[in-house]
């Protein structure tokens, strides 16, 4: 199945891309994401920060990227490289 | 109350109608504590009258000097990420002046700016650092790898170096940095909440005193000013993250980026999802709108923006009685019409600039 990393946000609120082949099963699909999914946070002193969603099975969850187990990080991190503007 | 020339304490200042119930007392193991409360009691009254009693003049040669109060000083601090995101982890580089390690071309700007940007608010505004109360500037350079952003976490400043094809480093300009240090500014404030009208008054105030600050160091009034936010972050002599002259111009047809979506005026306003990916109602987009109607109040004004436009907009922005976290752009704009009217007059062409700066985003 196709995975898609997204990020958003920042100074200049562009969308970027990166997508992905991946063979992961629905049970290690949603332990991942469990395990990497965040909630989305409306009221931080953040500002132009950028955050990342990964779109899986059709549906879009925030992620934190530093909280990838070991054996995926090789999957993000080319995603993460892979990473493309979308054009506004 | 002292009757005769005693020396003892406490025939000689206690009125007797308290030594006698001390006397009463002196069986008691709560005389020494009775004593010592009435002694201070006593002091207490003899000398409200003793200070009652001086003239002006002996007053002013009793008081002491009074110490001229402490000229604020910028404290600032420049952390080296060396490419980590653990913003703990970074290396101090900078601190106060003292060179830690030798300064690169990122920690040069940041000094640079960072210095112009507390320079501005103070020496213009009275204003002492970020919340106004001389909170250390911290910025922490080469976040990440070829980051292409930079964000105000809530307490200090973070820069990516950019990917070296689309953006250069996020430290290239002053009005960036500047940027950033006014969401610190606002936070202490106003708080203007991240979200729709109010999140793009929050962005739009930062780019406003992001240019003030560019065009301060450059020495640039506001006809030589080219109003762009960011000219030297995003690659391309033609581009820029946002032209507050013209919004919606800052990259047109831009190969990777596409075309600047920011509306100048109020009836393109862009009502998206107030969500991340939404820009929180596009806080980042509309803020276009209010960028467009300081831009033309400073160009009417005429001079450089922060000596009279700047004036205006700051006294707005930290008025906490009437600018709220919640304020529209209807309430700003209001909000300024009547500082220019307290600070230059109703009928003056300060306020008519104000006004015209509003009629011209058509808010």
């Amino acid at each position: 199945m196709e995975i898609k990393l997204q990020r958003v946000g920042g100074i200049l609120p562009l969308t970027k891309e990166a997508a992905a082949e991946v063979d992961w099963t629905e049970q290690e699909t949603k332990a991942l994401l469990d395990f990497i999914g965040l909630k989305e946070k409306k009221d931080t002193q953040n500002r132009d920060a950028t955050a990342h969603f990964l779109e899986v099975n059709g549906q879009t969850v925030p992620v934190d990227l530093k909280k990838v187990p070991p054996k995926y990080r090789t999957i993000f991190e080319g995603l993460e490289a892979d990473l493309k503007f979308v054009k506004s | 109350m002292c009757r005769n020339n005693f020396h003892n304490p406490i025939q000689c200042i206690i009125p007797p109608y308290i030594s006698d119930k001390l006397l009463d007392a002196a069986g008691s193991a709560k005389l020494l504590i009775a004593l010592n409360n009435e002694l201070r009691s006593s002091r207490f009254r003899n000398d409200r009258a003793f200070f009652g009693n001086l003239t002006e003049k002996q007053r002013t040669v009793l008081a002491k000097p009074a110490r001229a109060p402490k000229k604020p000083v910028m404290k600032m601090q420049v952390y080296d990420m060396e490419h980590d995101t653990v913003l703990s982890n970074g290396k101090l580089v900078w601190n106060n002046g003292k060179v830690i390690k030798t300064m690169d071309t990122d920690t040069k700007n940041v000094v640079a700016a960072g210095t112009a940007t507390w320079d501005l608010y103070y020496q213009i505004f009275g204003r002492n650092s970020i919340d106004n109360l001389g909170l250390v500037l911290k910025h922490y350079i080469h976040y990440d790898n070829k980051y292409d952003n930079a964000f105000w976490d809530g307490r200090r400043m973070v820069y990516g170096d950019g990917d070296g094809k689309i953006f250069g480093s996020f430290t290239a300009d002053p009005d960036i940095i500047g940027h950033e240090l006014t969401h610190g500014v606002t936070q202490y404030e106003s708080n203007l909440t991240y979200h729709n009208q109010s999140g793009a008054l929050n962005e739009s105030l930062s780019d406003v005193f992001g240019i003030m600050i560019k065009q301060r160091l450059l020495n640039q009034d506001v006809k030589k000013s080219k109003w762009l936010i960011g000219e030297n972050v995003l690659k391309g002599a033609k581009y820029s993250l946002r032209s507050m002259k013209a919004p919606g111009t800052a990259y047109v047809a831009h190969p990777d980026l596409g075309t600047d979506p920011q509306p100048a005026t109020f009836d393109q306003y862009m009502a998206l999802p107030d969500t991340e990916r939404g820009d929180w109602g596009g806080v980042h987009i509309n803020s276009g709108i209010t960028n467009f109607a300081f831009y033309v109040t400073a160009l009417k004004i005429g001079g450089f923006s922060w000596e009279k436009a700047g004036r205006i907009w700051y006294a707005a922005m930290t008025d906490k009685e009437q600018f709220q976290s919640a304020s529209s752009f209807e309430d700003f704009k209001n909000l300024t019409i009547r500082k220019s009217e307290t600070l230059y007059g109703a009928g003056s062409l300060e306020t008519k600039a104000v006004k015209d700066g509003w009629a011209e985003a058509k808010v």
